[in-house]
């Protein structure tokens, strides 16, 4: 028939992947599998020699640049000129049915997308209504993403909606390095002769998945079983129910997979990792991920991923400018209103926060949010279309062309071939996110006024996140101290989850200020390969005394080569002075010129605050 | 496609949220409920199952907006013209869930030219929409934080209007759309835009169980579900109809049901005392508090009744927030209204 895939059974090692595919394949529910690992670690091979083995179901692959329209499906367009009937033409999703459905690097794409696929999967049904169609299919498919986390993470409220998460290595062994090699150029000089040496195996397998999947309603699961798995859940404090469902659900399908007819605390155990690994929130902090795969960053992909990305700046900032000056005098005019909003300086004064709520709710009639310049601005991915509203800036061509479709045979042609009124005319929706992601970087060493920065830095990102709605902005914290960085709260829109994260602070230990630049730059260019359009903005919170180095022999001068080099990236920077005392340095006040910086000192914070400071600053 | 539903009844726990959505079904002029809470939390499922315990009503027949002769002020043109020629029948109909996705187009929510009959005919003829169906049922938006600004407006406009206009393509049109709007969200993915939640009569927080047993029959019963699930339906089947009986019967209680100008003035004075500006508070709450003594079968309302509505209705309207807990949580609140012994 056609060309053979490298065979499912001829992979080495990756057993963890494998067994997370293969407990999908018993027992469809627990939800799809996303596998996150470096570039080359054979995480597409796999999926498409699974399709292979598994025969019957094909693999519907999701192209990253895909559309709203094609994912859900929408208007046949031939029926629709031809007949003037209003068809459905279906989409992705519609084929993915009782498939499997793999989107490689699910990171990168748009999260409309990804929060319309995540639906389906979990409703198992496709309602389509859109362009005069109204079209419901039954939508049930294994849903299995790939990411290289090097590139940016899925949000946590995402990843948890995959069943299953794998993290994928490269092998270490060396034996095993060498028999991958061998394999695949045997496989590479003649598939066909490679794929028959691997029959009995690959059909043993497959047998044995479909024979599993029938026994899977007669396994027993004892009530000591499930109380386990309920306890395992609430000491990690997973989200709702589903992780309880999905360890239940794969440690059953690892019995059957085992012959057993009953679950075991050995099936919890094979299973729990591949469970759990993305839920667990044990005391509800930072998200693991991010730190982790911040850390571990290979410094020769991340320069490379940079230079890519200012090219793609360069192309970019010439009609971006051009957006905002004219958004800027609006602003302007709004200025005067949202100063009065942030009068906090004091975060833990109610009194305070409860008019400032009053003065928001006044204001909402009265001032414009930041959407009017979402108009003008072409930049951010087409991800919808609506129907304009006056002015029309931003054709959506195809959108356009679908409405008028069904009309063109009641319309007077006048040897056209197609005719758009100005009814049809459709306006592009584009992932708005024009918003600042702004990321403070907090000393938390343990130095002299301690405790303020907190309470400052804390009190700011909440009261810019109070308004993140309107403003679309992001606020992230980042903290440093001792030798080490930490993502405390990744750029987010939610007050909640800043609640969540900023609740317990580690502090304390000696300050690596050129550390915590670099990385805080390091984080912000690595958002921005996700996403391209953020407007970034770092706050950093220090006296500038850094006293431990990367590497090399003296900190300050360490830290002022680092900042020269940050200071033509395309960051915002805001130096927030912390300095208390007499005996004044001026180090903050040097790290800023350097940085080319907006300065303020915290003792003069007293009346303003925070949050109105930067918002001040990132409107000029 | 008749996909099986998992039975309310069989949704452990999440008792308030329960509630929530039968008070809205028992009166409809509550007006909705947001449902907040982390993923995996049955939420949706909650929302759905609630099909199968809704009540019936009268409508005229063939009417695609479910007109109901006693709403008088809220028929459609073509019901109105109808009772003219005095040639109007009814029949009999159960409400309804109408979702509204996500990814829905503006066009297929407000409703549009029906293209078909215009080649056919030459004529211009409207073509339903999803606020159409709403009318007179639940209009359900899964995710609702993540609905695009533009249907928001559309739904904000329509919601406080009970009247959907369409101005497009040729078209001049309008029809009720009277609609219960249920939401569900995750505040983690962000929050909703503050008008669209102060439209929402009731909010809402749902968490997952914390107790080792409840958290079983959470895996047990899901599990027995996705095993057999016309077996479990069955099991559940008596409980589904008790619960519709009690539903029909409270709402033909609703109307009889009074309440005492002194705890009218109670509502006052919590909502005076919490600074909860604008009325709507005060009157979702007497509403509320209406309902749930229908619900109990009682034809008068009590202070405990009170107490519970304002439990759904304030939360939301005097807004907490973070770094100050117990401030104004809704357990502090409890305490203070309960500490208030007159």
């Amino acid at each position: 028939m056609n060309k053979r895939i490298y065979p499912f059974t001829a992979i080495v090692g990756m057993e963890k992947v494998k067994k997370a595919l293969i407990l999908n394949m018993i027992h469809p529910q627990i939800g799809g599998v996303l596998l996150a690992g470096e570039k080359g670690t054979a995480k597409s091979t796999i999926v498409r020699a699974l399709g292979q083995l598994m025969k019957n179901k094909k693999i519907i692959t999701l192209p990253l640049g895909t559309t709203e329209d094609r994912l859900i499906g929408s208007i046949n367009m031939k029926d629709a000129m031809i007949k003037g009937s209003k068809n459905f033409e279906p989409g992705i999703l519609y084929k993915a049915h009782e498939n499997i459905l793999y989107v490689d690097e699910v990171n990168l794409l748009s999260e409309t997308l990804i929060n319309t696929i995540l639906d389906v999967a979990s409703s198992k049904v496709n309602r389509v209504e859109r362009e005069g169609i109204s079209y419901t299919h039954p939508c049930e498919f294994i849903l299995i993403g790939t990411m290289n986390p090097e590139e940016g993470t899925l949000k946590p409220q995402l990843l948890d909606r995959f069943g299953l998460y794998v993290e994928v290595k490269g092998e270490k062994e060396k034996e095993n390095r060498i028999k991958i090699i061998k394999r695949r150029l045997e496989y590479e000089k003649n598939p066909v002769i490679f794929y028959n040496k691997f029959l009995t195996e690959e059909k043993n397998l497959k047998d044995h998945i479909l024979r599993a999947k029938k026994k899977l309603k007669d396994i027993y699961m004892s009530n000591e079983i499930l109380k386990k798995i309920a306890k395992i859940n609430i000491e990690g404090n997973t989200a709702g129910h589903r992780g309880d469902l999905v360890l239940s659900m794969a440690s059953m399908a690892n019995a059957i997979y085992r012959n057993k007819d009953q679950v075991s605390f050995e099936d919890i155990e094979a299973t729990i990792d591949i469970s759990l690994a993305h839920r667990l929130r044990m005391p509800p902090k930072k998200p693991k991920q991010d730190v982790d795969d911040l850390n571990n960053r290979n410094s020769k992909s991340q320069s490379e991923d940079h230079n890519h990305h200012l090219k793609n700046d360069k192309n970019r900032s010439v009609d971006c400018n051009k957006d905002l000056s004219s958004g800027i005098d609006q602003y302007k005019s709004n200025l005067t209103s949202i100063e009065k909003e942030f009068v906090i300086g004091d975060v833990f004064d109610a009194s305070r926060i409860m008019r400032n709520i009053q003065d928001r709710k006044t204001r909402k009639y009265g001032s414009g949010r930041r959407s009017k310049t979402k108009i003008s601005s072409h930049i951010g991915r087409y991800i919808g279309y609506k129907v304009p509203n006056g002015k029309i800036y931003d054709i959506a061509l195809d959108a356009t062309l679908r409405a008028a479709a069904p009309y063109q045979k009641l319309r007077e042609k006048n040897g056209m071939a197609f005719i758009i009124k100005k009814e049809d005319i459709r306006e592009k929706i584009r992932e708005q996110r024009v918003g600042n992601t702004i990321l403070f970087v907090v000393d938390a060493s343990g130095s002299m006024g301690i405790e303020k920065r907190m309470i400052e830095s804390k009190g700011a990102v909440l009261s810019l996140l109070k308004d993140a709605y309107q403003k679309r902005d992001r606020v992230g914290m980042m903290t440093f101290r001792g030798h080490e960085t930490s993502v405390i709260l990744p750029p987010t829109r939610s007050v909640e989850l800043a609640y969540k994260y900023l609740k317990d602070i580690k502090v304390g230990g000696k300050t690596p200020l050129a550390l915590g630049l670099k990385k805080s730059v390091e984080y912000i260019n690595h958002l921005k390969v996700r996403d391209n359009e953020i407007m970034p903005m770092i706050v950093i919170l220090s006296d500038g005394r850094g006293n431990v180095t990367i590497k090399g022999k003296d900190p300050l001068q360490e830290v002022f080569r680092i900042a020269k080099e940050l200071q033509n990236e395309k960051i915002k920077f805001i130096v927030v002075d912390t300095e208390t005392g007499f005996l004044r340095l001026g180090l903050a006040k040097k790290l800023s010129d350097i940085l080319l910086a907006d300065y303020f000192k915290l003792d003069d914070l007293n009346h303003k605050g925070l949050g109105q400071l930067i918002r001040g600053s990132s409107m000029v | 496609m008749n996909k099986n539903i998992y039975p309310f009844t069989a949704i452990v726990g999440q008792e308030k949220m329960k509630k929530a959505l039968i008070l809205n079904v028992i009166n409809p002029k509550i007006g909705g409920v947001l449902i907040r809470g982390e993923k995996g939390t049955a939420k949706s499922t909650a929302v759905r199952a609630l099909v199968e315990v809704l009540p019936t009503k009268e409508v005229v027949k063939d009417c695609k907006f479910n007109c109901e002769l006693d709403r008088k002020n809220e028929i459609c043109e073509e019901c109105r013209e109808k009772i003219n020629r005095n040639k109007i029948d009814t029949e009999i109909r159960k409400m309804k869930v109408v979702e509204l996705p996500i990814g829905c187009t503006e066009d297929r929510a407000i409703g549009t030219l029906d293209i078909e009959y215009a080649i056919q005919t030459g004529e211009k003829k409207f073509e339903a929409g999803i606020l159409a169906q709403a009318n007179g049922n639940l209009l359900y938006v899964d995710e609702v934080n993540l609905l695009n600004d533009h249907i928001v407006d559309v739904l904000l406009d329509v919601a406080a209007m009970g009247v959907n206009h369409i101005e497009r393509e040729g078209i001049s049109y309008s029809h009720p759309s009277h609609f219960i709007l249920i939401g569900t969200m995750n505040p983690e993915e962000g929050d909703l835009r503050p008008q669209l939640l102060d439209r929402f009569g009731l909010v809402v927080d749902v968490f997952g169980e914390r107790n080792v047993e409840d958290r079983v029959k959470v895996i047990q019963r899901r599990l027995l579900f996705e095993k057999a699930p016309h077996e479990f339906i069955d099991l559940y089947k008596e409980e589904q109809i008790q619960l519709s009986q009690k539903i029909e019967k409270a709402k033909e209680l609703l109307n009889k049901v009074r309440i005492k100008d002194e705890l009218l003035s109670l509502t006052a004075e919590i909502t005076i005392e919490l600074g909860v500006d604008g009325h709507r508070a005060d009157i979702t709450m007497i509403k509320t508090a209406k309902t749930i003594a229908a619900l109990n079968n009682k034809e008068e309302v009590i202070r405990e009744d009170i107490l519970e509505a304002a439990e759904f209705v304030l939360p939301h309207r005097m807004r907490t927030l973070p770094f100050e807990e117990g401030v104004l949580s809704k357990d502090s609140l409890k305490k203070w209204i309960e500490g208030e012994n007159r």
